[in-house]
C-alpha cells in the first residue's frame, strides 16, 4: 500500500551533493502533521517525520496520513517520499504544486474536511486551477463538517480575493465507513502575493444559519436538534435559520451532525459544529450534540475573534505568506495547535509573530501581527 | 503621391528674423486696434475650425492615453531602505584604462586621503546622509557577473585611444539581465589623440554608440588628461562626483527581495588546532544591502557565496558602524560641508582605516612605518601606569558582570523543585505578583475570573468527567487534562504572562502548558496529534450567564438598521451553496439566499415589527429629509467636487497611497517594539554592518582568496533551496559564435548563483506540444529546460559556455533570457518514425515486418496509427507468430508491396538532473575551474577524437534514378461499368482527332466558277509581286551587311594593330626601366 510512494532517488555523482547538502527539518512527534507538511511544501524544505519516539501503536503511518500523502502526490510534481523499512522515518521532499482535475478516495479514518482544509491552503498556489472530487466521510467527530467548510472556509477564501470560482459542492452525504460521501472542490489560482491581512474589530453577530443532518434516524430528529439549538440561541438573536437534511439510509451506523454559522455585521463568518455517530441513539445524545454546537457558537461569540478557533491556523498561515507588510488579525484564545503552528512557521519560514492582548477586556482576544514572507505563486506559468 | 512637407527652420537670428519679428509686431498692433490684416489675395486662407471633428478629439485622447500607459509602471514598494546602505559604485573597464586612477581621485575628492592600490571595496561618506562603496572590476567574467548583481551605479571606463572593447559590451549585457543599474561612461586617454578634429570625431562616435547601447541621454564624461601627479583634473573629478551625488537609483526587483552583503573584510576563525584540510570557519564583515535580512532564529541558515556555493551561517552579529553617516536621522545640522573628521573612509582590505571591530575585540592597525616599539621601559607617569594595568587585564568588565551573581528579585526564585529550572527561565517574562500591582489589575480586569470563583481544581475535574463522543476522544481529553493538572500544580505562579510573544515562542514549554496559562473555561477538543484545533465549552452555566454575551449579538432593531447597507455588502461573504436548500426558483440565484430566507424566517417576528413600523416610518422620513438637506448644502459648497475627485483618483495614485499607508503602519508598529522583537519581526535592516560567521568553507577558499574580485554573501530566500526543473525563455546572443547544442553543458547565472547545468532546448508547437530542438534557433527565442535551484518567475538568466580560460576575441555571453516556469518534470518530445515494409498484402489488410523486433514490442503498439508513403492510413492489429516483430495491419485501401509503412510516434526526452556550482573561488586565479563538464566539442579537442562520420549521412551524387515504373491499364469490370454514370464510363469510341482529308475528299476537288478563278488569279499575282519584292529586299540587305562586315573587320584590325603597337611600346619602356634599375642597383 505504501510502497507506491517509494521513489528513491540516488545522486550517485558526488558533484551533485547540493541536493544532499540541503537542510532537512526533522520533526519528532506526531504533531500538526498536516500543517508541517504544508509548511514544507510552501518552503520547499525537506521534512523528516520521525515517529520512533511515539507510543507503540502510533509508530506507523495512520491510514489518513497515507491518504494525505497520496493526495499530496497527486497535486504535486516531483515530490519524493521515502519510508525507511520500519516505516517510522518518513522523508518528504516536496515538489512543485500543479493542481489540476482529479478524483481522490480519502481514508474514512477522518472526515473530508481533514483533506479539504489541506487542499484549500494549497490550491491558490498551484500551477493550474484545482478541481477535485473527494470521496469519503462528510461528517466525522474529529473534524468539522463539510457544511462548515462550505460556509466558513470558502467565505474566508473568497475574502482573500479568490472570487466566486472558489466553491464546494456537496454531492453526496455519508458518514459511514464506506466513505460514499462526495464533494467537488474547485479553486482558482492566485497570481500575486496575498495583500497584507488586516482583520480587526469584529462587530456583533447579525444572524445565525446552520445545517442539521441525520441519517438512519427518523427525519424529525433533525428538527429536534434545530429546536434545541434555537431555544438557546433565540435568547440572543432573532435571525436564526437552520436547515435540515436527511439521508434515509445507506450508512451502517446512525449519525447526526449540527453545524452553525454566525455572521457578524461586518461580514465575518464563524462556524462551529458537532457530529455524532454510534449504534444506539437516544434523546440525551441528541440534546448534547445540539448543546455542544450551540455553546460552541456562543463561545465564539464572546471571543472577539474574526475567525473561529478552527480557522486560527488558516489565518496564521496566510499572514505568514502575505506580502512583506504588516498584517494584523484579532484572534480569540490561541489553541495549542495554533501555538505549535506559530513556532513551526518561525522554524520553517523565519516569520515571527508579535502577539498582544486585545483591547476589549470583556471579550478575550489577542492581536497577532507579523510581516509576511511575500510568498508568490511561483508554480504558475509565465508567458 | 503627395510628399510630406517638412517646414523649413524658421530663422532665429539675422536680417530675416528681424523682419519677421517686426511684421509680427505690426500684426499684433493692428489686431489690438481691432483691425484684421488683409491677407494676400493669391494665398488661400487656412480654414479655421471652431470645433474639431469628433474623431479628431477621440484620436487625440486615445493617443495621449496610450502614451501615458506606455510610460506608466506600477509603483513597487521600496524595501531597500533608501540611502541607509552605502551605494555600490562599480568602476568597470578592461585592463589599463585608468579605473584605479578614477577611484583614487574620487576617494581623494571625498575624504582628502590618498589611496595606493585599490584592494577590495572602499566605503566613503559622500554626503551628510550618503555613503558610497567603490569597487574596481576588470574583465574577468566571474567578477563582472558578481559586480553586475550588486552595482547601483556603474562607471564604464573607456580608453578612447583604443575604442570600445568586448568586455564593456559583455558587462552591459550582464547588467541588463541582472537589473540595469545607472550607468555613466567615462572616456579616458583623450590626451593620446593629438589632432583636434580627430578627437572631436572620436568623441562623437563614442557618444553615439554609447547612447545607442544604454539609453538616449546617457551621460558620458571625458577626462581630458592627467596632471603631473598622475591624477585627473580636479575640476573634472568634481563634476563626476557631482553627477554621482545627484543620481537617482533604481529599485531592482531582485535586490528589493534579497538582502546581501558586500564583504569588505574576512577573517579565518578556525581553531588553530584544526588541520588545514579541515573546513574553515570564516567570519565575513560587510554592510547589509538590498532588503531586510530575516532568518529563522536559533538555527543556522543558508546564504549563497558566489564562486563557492551555499554556505551555512552559524552566527550573525551587528557591529558598530565603521563608517558612520555624518548626520544622523534626527540630526538637525544643515551644514553644506563636511568637516574633515566626518569624512570617514572604510577599506579594511586596503588597510586604509586604522581601526577594525570584531564581535569581542577592537583592532588598531598601525602601518609598519609608523610603528616604533618602546621596549621594556619602566612606566613613569600615572597615566602610563594605568594603561599598562589595562593591558594586563585578562577578562573584560562584561565577563565579570556575567560571572558575578546579583539577585534583583528574591521572590522570583522561590521554586526549587524539579521544575525550578524551567520556572526560573519562565519568570523572566512572567509578572511577579508581589512586585507589580499592575499585573494583578490586569488579571482582574479580564473576564476570566472564573478560576477564582469556582475553584479551578473542581472545574477541571468536572471536565474530566464530561464525556466526549467520537473515537477515543475521551481518553485524549483526560490525558490532556491530567497533564494540565500536573502543570498547574507545579506552576504556582498564578499571574498571566504579559509578554505573550515570548511565552508562546518559548520552546521549553509545551503548547498545552502555554494554553493553560491563558485559558480557564475551555479545553481543546482536538489535540495537536489529531491535527485539529477546536475549543469546547466546559462550564456551560458560566458562559450562558455571562452578561457580556448579549452584547455580542445585534438585536432585531439593529438588524433593521444594518439591512440598508451592510446586508448587501456582506451577503457575498456567505457562500451561495446554501441556496441549494432553499425552495426558491433557480432564476433567483443571483439574489442571495439569505435575503430571501430572512424574509421567510422573520415571519414570527413580523407581528412585532408591524406595531413598530408606524413609528419607525416617520422616523425614517425625518432622517431622509435631513440627509437630503445635508447633501444640498454640501453640493452648494462644492464639497461634492472634492469628494468625487478623491474617488476618481487614478489607479496608480490610489496604489501609491495604499503603499504609503502600509509603510507607515509597519513603521508605527515596529517603532513601538523593543530592539529584540523588532529584529525578530523584520530582521536586520539594510545599512547595518554585520558580521556573519560561516562554517565549513573549503580551505581552498582562503588559500586562493583574491581581494580584487568582489565577494558577496547573498541571502537565499525561502524556497530557493529547492531543486527542480526550470524552464527559461532563452535567446542566443547574436554576437556569440556558433549555435548552442542541446545537451551541451552551459553555465547559468541566475540570482546570486552561478551553476552549470545541461539545458534541453525546445519550442512549443501550436497544439501545445514541446518539440525538442537540436540547436538553438538563430534569431529566435526558444525554451531551455534545465535542472537547478528554484528561482522566482521572471528572474533574468544569462548563460556562458566558459567562465575561465584565455581571453578570446569572441563574445563570451552565450545567451540570455528569463525564467518562465518551474516544474517537477517537463514533457519534451522528439519525433520518432518506425519504418516497416509489407510482407504480404491481402485486400485491405497486410502483414508488415521490420518495424519491431519482438511480439512484446508489437503488443505495446496495438491499435497505433500507421501510414504508407502514399498516404493510405491504417492501424496495427495483431502480432504474427513469425517472423518476430511482424504484425497484421489493416488499411483503408489495398497497399502495394512496394509501399513503405510508417509509424509516427513521440518520444519523451530524458531531462538530466545535473547542476553544479561554479566554484571559481576555490581555484587558483587564471586556472581552469574544477569539476565542470566540458562540451562535446571541447572533449573532442582534448581527447583528439575526430568528428564521427556516418557513411550514409554523407552527401553524394545520385547516379541511378529509380527504375521507370509501368502500370497496367486500369481494368474496370463490366458490371461496375454498367452502373456508372455516363461521364465516368470508359468510352469505347476514341476521341475525334483533327480532321484530315480522306482520299475521297482529295479526289473530290472543287471546280471553280469564273469569278472564283479570277479571284484566285488575282491572289496569285499579288503573291508573286510580294515574293519578288521580298526576294529583292533580302538580296540588298545581304549585300549591305556584307559591306558593313568588311568595314568592321577592317576597323577591328586597325584597332588591334594600334593596341599592339601601344603594348609593344609600353613593354619596351618597362623593360628599359627595369634594365636601368638593375644597372642602378
Amino acid at each position: 500500500m505504501v510502497n507506491r510512494f517509494v521513489k528513491i532517488s540516488v545522486y550517485k555523482d558526488e558533484r551533485t551533493t547540493h541536493c544532499e547538502r540541503r537542510m532537512a527539518i526533522r520533526v519528532y512527534r506526531r504533531v500538526n502533521f498536516r500543517y508541517r507538511l504544508l509548511l514544507a511544501i510552501f518552503t520547499g524544505k525537506q521534512i523528516v517525520f520521525d515517529f520512533s519516539e511515539e507510543a507503540h501503536h502510533s509508530k506507523l503511518l495512520k491510514p489518513n496520513e497515507i491518504s494525505l500523502l497520496r493526495l499530496l502526490d497527486r497535486i504535486t510534481s516531483g515530490t519524493q517520499l521515502q519510508l525507511d523499512e520500519a516505516q517510522r522515518l518518513i522523508t518528504v521532499q516536496p515538489g512543485v504544486l500543479i493542481g489540476g482535475n482529479f478524483t481522490h478516495h480519502c481514508s474514512t479514518c477522518r472526515g473530508l474536511t481533514y483533506y479539504l482544509e489541506f487542499l484549500a491552503l494549497l490550491a491558490p498556489y498551484c500551477k493550474r486551477p484545482l478541481e477535485v472530487t473527494l470521496t469519503g466521510v462528510t461528517a466525522h467527530p474529529l473534524d468539522t463538517t463539510v457544511d462548515t467548510f462550505q460556509n466558513v472556509t470558502i467565505s474566508l477564501l473568497r475574502k482573500l480575493g479568490l472570487g466566486k470560482d472558489c466553491s464546494l459542492k456537496i454531492k453526496k452525504r455519508d458518514s459511514s465507513s464506506n466513505g460514499l460521501g462526495e464533494v467537488l472542490f474547485t479553486c482558482p489560482i492566485m497570481l500575486k502575493a496575498l495583500e497584507p491581512i488586516e482583520w480587526k474589530e469584529r462587530q456583533e453577530i447579525k444572524r445565525i444559519r446552520g445545517v442539521a443532518y441525520c441519517s438512519r434516524i427518523p427525519p424529525h430528529i433533525a428538527n429536534q436538534l434545530i429546536d434545541n439549538s434555537r431555544n438557546i440561541l433565540c435568547e440572543y438573536l432573532a435571525d436564526i435559520f437552520i436547515y435540515s437534511d436527511w439521508n434515509p439510509g445507506g450508512t451502517d451506523l446512525p449519525s447526526v451532525s449540527l453545524s452553525l454559522f454566525a455572521e457578524t455585521s461586518n461580514g465575518f463568518v464563524l462556524g462551529t459544529d458537532c457530529s455524532w455517530k454510534g449504534k444506539d441513539w437516544n434523546e440525551e445524545i441528541l440534546s448534547s450534540v445540539s448543546q455542544e454546537a450551540t455553546q460552541a457558537i456562543l463561545l465564539q461569540a464572546i471571543e472577539n475573534s474574526v475567525v473561529d478557533t478552527n480557522h486560527q491556523l488558516f489565518i496564521c498561515l496566510w499572514m505568514a505568506l502575505s506580502s512583506a507588510d504588516l498584517s494584523t488579525v484579532e484572534l480569540g484564545r490561541l489553541t495549542p495547535c495554533t501555538i505549535q503552528l506559530l513556532r513551526d512557521i518561525q522554524d520553517f519560514m523565519g516569520v515571527a509573530f508579535q502577539i498582544e492582548r486585545g483591547s476589549k477586556n470583556n471579550f478575550p482576544s489577542v492581536l497577532c501581527s507579523c510581516i509576511g514572507m511575500e510568498y508568490r505563486n511561483e508554480n504558475r506559468r509565465r508567458y | 503621391m503627395e510628399a510630406t512637407s517638412v517646414p523649413h527652420h524658421k530663422p532665429k537670428t539675422g536680417k530675416k528674423a528681424a523682419l519677421k519679428k517686426a511684421s509680427a509686431k505690426a500684426e499684433r498692433k493692428l489686431r489690438s486696434l481691432g483691425l484684421e490684416q488683409v491677407s494676400h489675395p493669391n494665398v488661400p486662407k487656412k480654414e479655421k475650425k471652431a470645433v474639431s471633428g469628433p474623431l479628431g478629439m477621440q484620436r487625440k485622447i486615445k493617443a495621449s492615453a496610450e502614451k501615458e500607459m506606455l510610460r506608466a509602471h506600477l509603483a513597487v514598494p521600496d524595501r531597500t531602505g533608501g540611502h541607509e546602505a552605502p551605494r555600490v559604485v562599480v568602476v568597470m573597464g578592461p585592463k589599463g584604462v585608468g579605473k584605479s586612477t578614477i577611484i583614487r581621485c574620487l576617494v581623494k575628492h571625498y575624504t582628502k586621503k590618498k589611496v595606493g592600490e585599490i584592494v577590495g571595496p572602499i566605503t566613503v561618506a559622500s554626503g551628510g546622509k550618503k555613503r558610497l562603496s567603490f569597487l574596481e572590476v576588470d574583465g574577468e567574467l566571474p567578477s563582472m557577473i558578481d559586480a553586475a548583481k550588486i552595482a547601483d551605479l556603474v562607471l564604464l571606463v573607456i580608453d578612447v585611444s583604443f575604442g570600445f572593447e568586448m568586455e564593456t559590451f559583455e558587462f552591459l549585457n550582464i547588467c541588463s539581465v541582472h537589473g540595469m543599474p545607472r550607468v555613466i561612461g567615462v572616456l579616458t586617454h583623450l590626451d593620446k589623440i593629438r589632432e583636434g578634429k580627430k578627437m572631436k570625431k572620436m568623441k562623437k562616435h563614442m557618444k553615439n554608440r554609447f547612447t545607442n547601447e544604454i539609453t538616449q541621454g546617457a551621460k558620458l564624461f571625458c577626462f581630458s588628461g592627467l596632471t603631473v601627479g598622475g591624477e585627473y583634473l580636479k575640476r573634472e573629478v568634481q563634476n563626476l562626483a557631482r553627477f554621482i551625488s545627484v543620481t537617482k537609483f533604481k529599485i531592482i526587483t531582485w535586490r528589493n527581495e534579497h538582502g546581501y552583503i558586500l564583504v569588505d573584510r574576512l577573517e579565518d576563525k578556525t581553531e588553530e588546532s584544526k588541520d588545514d584540510n579541515f573546513g574553515r570557519t570564516v567570519a565575513f564583515f560587510g554592510y547589509l544591502h538590498g532588503t531586510y535580512l530575516r532568518f529563522p532564529r536559533g538555527s543556522n541558515f543558508k546564504m549563497h557565496l558566489p564562486g563557492v556555493g551555499d554556505v551555512t551561517v552559524d552566527d550573525v552579529a551587528q557591529l558598530p558602524d565603521p563608517c558612520p553617516l555624518p548626520y544622523k536621522e534626527d540630526g538637525s545640522s544643515r551644514r553644506r560641508k563636511l568637516s574633515d573628521k566626518e569624512r570617514a573612509i572604510h577599506a579594511p582590505m586596503g588597510e586604509i582605516s586604522g581601526i577594525s571591530y570584531d564581535q569581542d575585540a577592537i583592532y588598531i592597525n598601525l602601518p609598519n612605518q609608523t610603528v616604533r616599539l618602546t621596549g621594556n621601559i619602566q612606566p613613569e607617569s600615572e597615566g602610563e601606569v594605568m594603561i599598562r594595568d589595562l593591558q594586563q587585564i585578562k577578562s573584560s568588565i562584561d565577563e565579570k558582570l556575567q560571572s558575578g551573581k546579583l539577585e534583583i528579585l528574591r521572590q522570583s526564585l522561590v521554586n526549587e523543585n524539579s521544575h525550578s529550572e524551567d520556572l526560573s527561565n519562565s519568570t523572566e517574562f512572567l509578572e511577579d505578583d508581589a512586585s507589580d500591582i499592575d499585573s494583578q489589575e490586569g488579571c482582574k480586569e479580564n473576564s476570566l475570573k472564573e478560576i477564582s470563583d469556582n475553584g479551578s481544581e473542581d472545574q477541571l475535574e468536572n471536565d474530566a468527567e464530561r464525556t466526549r463522543f467520537g473515537l477515543g476522544s475521551k481518553n485524549e481529553n483526560e490525558r490532556i487534562i491530567g497533564k494540565w493538572k500536573v502543570a498547574k500544580d507545579d506552576l504556582q505562579v498564578d499571574s498571566r504572562p504579559r509578554n505573550l510573544t515570548k511565552w508562546i515562542y518559548d520552546k521549553r514549554l509545551h503548547p498545552d502548558e502555554v494554553c493553560l496559562k491563558d485559558l480557564s473555561s475551555f479545553i481543546p477538543s482536538g489535540s495537536m496529534e489529531t491535527d485539529c484545533s477546536r475549543f469546547v465549552v466546559t462550564s456551560q452555566c458560566n458562559l450562558l450567564k455571562d452578561p457580556n454575551l448579549k452584547k455580542r449579538f445585534s438585536n432585531s432593531e439593529l438588524v433593521e438598521e444594518n439591512e440598508d447597507h451592510s446586508y448587501e455588502s456582506s451577503q457575498d461573504d456567505f457562500t451561495d451553496e446554501v441556496s441549494e436548500y432553499s425552495s426558491n426558483d433557480d432564476s433567483d440565484v443571483n439574489k442571495e439566499t439569505f435575503s430571501d430566507l430572512s424574509s421567510e424566517d422573520s415571519s414570527p417576528d413580523e407581528d412585532n415589527e408591524d406595531a413598530a413600523s408606524a413609528d419607525s416610518q416617520e422616523e425614517r422620513i425625518m432622517k431622509k429629509t435631513e440627509k437630503k438637506m445635508q447633501f444640498d448644502a454640501a453640493y452648494d459648497a462644492g464639497a461634492l467636487d472634492k469628494m468625487s475627485s478623491e474617488e476618481d483618483m487614478s489607479f496608480d495614485e490610489a496604489w501609491k497611497l495604499r503603499l504609503a499607508e502600509r509603510e507607515s503602519k509597519r513603521k508605527q508598529k515596529l517603532a513601538n517594539l523593543d530592539e529584540e522583537s523588532r529584529q525578530m519581526m523584520e530582521g536586520f535592516p539594510p545599512g547595518t554592518y554585520l558580521r556573519l560567521q560561516v562554517k565549513d568553507i573549503p580551505e581552498d577558499f582562503m588559500r586562493y582568496f583574491n581581494p580584487f574580485s568582489p565577494l558577496i554573501l547573498g541571502a537565499v530566500k525561502i524556497g530557493e533551496e529547492q531543486f527542480c526543473h526550470i524552464r527559461a525563455r532563452l535567446k542566443r546572443h547574436r554576437w556569440k559564435k556558433g549555435l548552442l547544442k542541446c545537451s551541451d553543458p552551459l553555465i547559468f547565472s541566475v540570482g546570486w548563483r552561478r551553476f552549470q547545468s545541461i539545458p534541453v532546448y525546445s519550442s512549443e508547437d501550436q497544439n501545445g506540444r514541446n518539440r525538442y530542438l537540436k540547436y538553438t534557433p538563430e534569431h529566435l527565442h526558444c525554451d531551455a529546460t534545465f535542472f537547478g535551484p528554484r528561482m522566482a518567475l521572471g528572474t533574468g538568466v544569462i548563460c556562458f559556455q566558459r567562465l575561465d580560460g584565455p581571453n578570446t576575441s569572441n563574445f563570451r555571453v552565450a545567451a540570455s533570457g528569463y525564467i518562465s516556469e518551474v516544474n517537477g518534470d517537463f514533457n519534451i518530445v522528439k519525433k520518432l518514425k518506425l519504418v516497416g515494409e509489407p510482407l504480404k498484402v491481402f485486400k485491405n489488410s497486410a502483414f508488415i515486418r521490420g518495424m519491431f523486433h519482438s511480439d512484446l514490442e508489437v503488443s505495446k503498439y496495438l491499435g497505433a496509427k500507421i501510414r504508407t508513403v502514399s498516404g493510405i492510413r491504417g492501424a496495427i492489429k495483431k502480432p504474427l507468430k513469425s517472423p518476430p516483430g511482424a504484425f497484421r495491419a489493416t488499411f483503408e485501401d489495398k497497399i502495394l508491396m512496394s509501399d513503405i509503412v510508417f509509424l509516427r510516434a513521440w518520444v519523451k526526452v530524458f531531462l538530466e538532473s545535473y547542476c553544479v556550482d561554479v566554484q571559481d573561488r576555490l581555484c587558483p586565479p587564471s586556472s581552469e575551474i574544477r569539476h565542470l563538464m566540458k562540451t562535446l566539442r571541447e572533449l573532442r579537442v582534448v581527447q583528439q577524437i575526430p568528428i564521427p562520420r556516418n557513411e550514409d549521412s554523407e552527401y553524394r551524387t545520385i547516379d541511378e534514378r529509380p527504375e521507370q515504373r509501368y502500370f497496367r491499364p486500369l481494368y474496370m469490370p463490366p458490371s461496375l461499368q454498367a452502373t456508372l454514370p455516363f461521364s465516368s464510363k470508359p468510352k469505347l469510341i476514341p476521341a475525334k482527332e483533327k480532321q484530315r482529308l480522306s482520299s475521297l475528299e482529295k479526289e473530290m476537288s472543287a471546280v471553280m466558277d469564273p469569278k472564283e478563278r479570277k479571284e484566285q488569279k488575282m491572289f496569285q499575282m499579288l503573291n508573286t509581286i510580294r515574293n519578288e519584292r521580298n526576294k529583292k529586299r533580302k538580296m540588298a540587305n545581304k549585300a549591305r551587311l556584307e559591306v558593313k562586315r568588311k568595314e568592321m573587320e577592317r576597323e577591328e584590325a586597325e584597332r588591334q594593330q594600334r593596341i599592339d603597337e601601344r603594348r609593344k611600346r609600353r613593354y619596351t619602356l618597362r623593360g628599359a626601366a627595369k634594365k636601368r634599375q638593375k644597372i642602378i642597383d
